[in-house]
């Protein structure tokens, strides 16, 4: 039995898979991977009612110039471009091991000048957080300009 | 003339397809919910001690951009609206944790001057969003 052979429109499977792996590598190649984003978290200073004799804390101040220059205690640290702050991070954790024996808390006051970029402030967030430094506040944070 | 039927293994092209057209259904999404995110194009500084955090909890979003241009969440805000905003989430659920997302470039000045708006509004912690290398 011979067969009838109708001039029929098929659904043409091969280009489309074609245009899909198109598509698809396309996509693949388009598309960034989304880098988690981690945390460097600091605790404001808030009006709380003092009841007992208060601990005065041990308090270094750290200027960042516009040029990313580190002042501490009016002493530069470190080139403006060193993004490890060596110098800074080692007196950081003098400070720190000099407050712990005293049984005080250190504290960090930034003193960010208008012009310095954030980078340089996170690179100095860094720097406390490696010698173990938690307490930091921003100079003029709660609007008094010092 | 009858055909011949061989038991032989042939590729598949009917699942093949499917998983083609699902990962490119896939794709074509991320590209899209990523879209959102590039617009503010913020590139957040680098920290190496920068925490990933396993919840991120109920925090406020911030973005701040190369220029210094204030958004709350991706809505472009001015210091006033965004000091009342703040209060507000202050007011509704305290305790209010602050997430900011600021260009590595951003002027300092707008970095204090946020901070100075958190502390107006009553926040009690101030996460600056880093990429931890």
């Amino acid at each position: 039995m011979r067969r009838t052979e109708h001039p029929q429109i098929e659904l043409q499977i091969a280009p489309m898979i074609d245009v899909c792996f198109l598509l698809l590598f396309f996509y693949i190649i388009t598309s960034k991977p989304v880098k988690p984003e981690a945390d460097m978290s600091m605790t404001l200073p808030g009006t709380v009612a003092q009841e007992e004799s208060l601990d005065i804390p041990d308090e270094q101040r750290i200027a960042i110039q516009d040029n990313g220059q580190i002042v501490l205690n009016d002493l530069a640290l470190d080139r403006p471009d060193d993004k490890n702050l060596p110098a800074l991070l080692a007196t950081l954790v003098r400070f720190k091991e000099s407050s712990e024996a005293n049984k005080s808390e250190a504290l960090i006051t930034l003193d960010v000048s208008d012009g310095a970029v954030h980078q340089r402030v996170v690179d100095v967030l860094n720097a406390c957080a490696k010698a173990g430094i938690q307490g930091v506040t921003f100079a003029g944070a709660t609007g008094d300009e010092e | 003339m009858r055909r011949v039927h061989h038991d032989e293994v042939g590729l598949q092209i009917a699942p093949m397809i499917d998983v083609t057209l699902l990962l490119l259904f896939f794709f074509m999404l991320a590209g899209k919910i990523t879209k959102g995110d590039k617009l503010l194009d913020i590139k957040v500084p680098v920290a190496a001690t920068g925490k990933v955090p396993a919840d991120e909890g109920a925090r406020d979003v911030v973005n701040i951009d190369e220029q210094g241009r204030l958004f709350s969440g991706s809505l472009p805000v001015t210091t006033k609206e965004l000091t009342a905003h703040l209060k507000q989430r202050f007011k509704d659920y305290p305790p209010l944790k602050l997430y900011i997302r600021a260009d590595s470039k951003t002027p300092g000045k707008k970095i204090k001057e946020v901070m100075a708006v958190a502390s107006e509004a009553g926040a009690i912690e101030v996460i600056f969003g880093v990429i931890q290398r």
